[in-house]
């Protein structure tokens, strides 16, 4: 996992298995990383992720309310095709946004 | 007939163990990757919530994960533990409904098995237990 802020921009890169296990040893860090800085917007980015499940469609949602609280947007960005088919099933994209292929190329839309 | 079992101790780091030998179990068929990881997602739901809900996080107990492929390709896979049970299965498995807000659990589990496999059944008796069972057709590329 590797976080970087640029900005106002947040980024988190994740990958590889994002199961029960890899989320509680990463979550704390994550939680204070974001309180931290508190940017305007936050990105996880899945370009690597391989796996998700229930936990890690729990630990989105939790931190959209935390990001929420202080007034920022958590933005998606990247998903897979099995990350994409987990999260559509949980109605996580009733709630979070996605970025789109031109926002991240940096094309107007 | 094709059958395993598979009984290990309700460790988190078990988990993976588990979900990764019930996939490699079904190597053979040459399944579709989107069925495979549409397998190892009910796995790791399944097993989650004996380690995290049947055994409270408690690292005690075992975890049996039994699978068996008939000659139609029909995948039975059931995941059974001895812990606490769940009083009121209709409402575990509405979406969103979950016992541990305080972990973090989105209660999503029972929806995202569901949709995975073509019927899902679930035996529990407070104080003694739970089995999770579902059947899935496989579609064989052999």
């Amino acid at each position: 996992m590797r976080s970087i802020v640029k900005k106002n921009v947040h980024e988190f890169e994740f990958n590889g298995e994002l199961d029960n296990m890899r989320m509680s040893s990463i979550k704390n860090v994550i939680i204070q990383l974001i309180n931290q800085y508190k940017c305007e917007c936050v990105k996880f980015d899945f370009k690597d992720v391989t796996f998700i499940d229930s936990t890690g469609i729990g630990f989105i949602l939790a931190r959209y309310n935390q990001i929420n609280e202080y007034g920022g947007e958590l933005i998606l960005k990247n998903l897979t095709p099995h990350v994409r088919k987990i999260l559509s099933i949980s109605g996580v994209f009733q709630i979070i946004r996605v970025e789109t292929d031109n926002e991240s190329k940096g094309v107007k839309v | 007939m094709n059958e395993m079992t598979l009984e290990f101790d309700a460790l988190l780091e078990n988990e993976v163990f588990a979900r990764t030998s019930g996939v490699a179990f079904l190597l053979p068929y040459n399944l579709s990757v989107d069925e495979l990881m549409e397998i190892k997602t009910i796995l790791a739901e399944m097993i989650v919530n004996s380690i995290v809900h049947g055994y409270q996080n408690s690292q005690k107990g075992k975890v049996v994960l039994k699978m068996n492929v008939d000659n139609e390709y029909v995948l039975k896979l059931s995941v059974s533990d001895k812990g606490v049970g769940i009083s009121d299965i209709l409402r575990a498995k509405e979406p969103l409904y979950t016992t541990r807000k305080d972990l973090e659990r989105s209660g999503m589990g029972f929806t995202i098995i569901e949709s995975f496999s073509d019927d899902m059944e679930i035996e529990s008796i407070v104080d003694e237990g739970t089995t999770i069972t579902i059947h899935k057709k496989m579609k064989f590329y052999g």
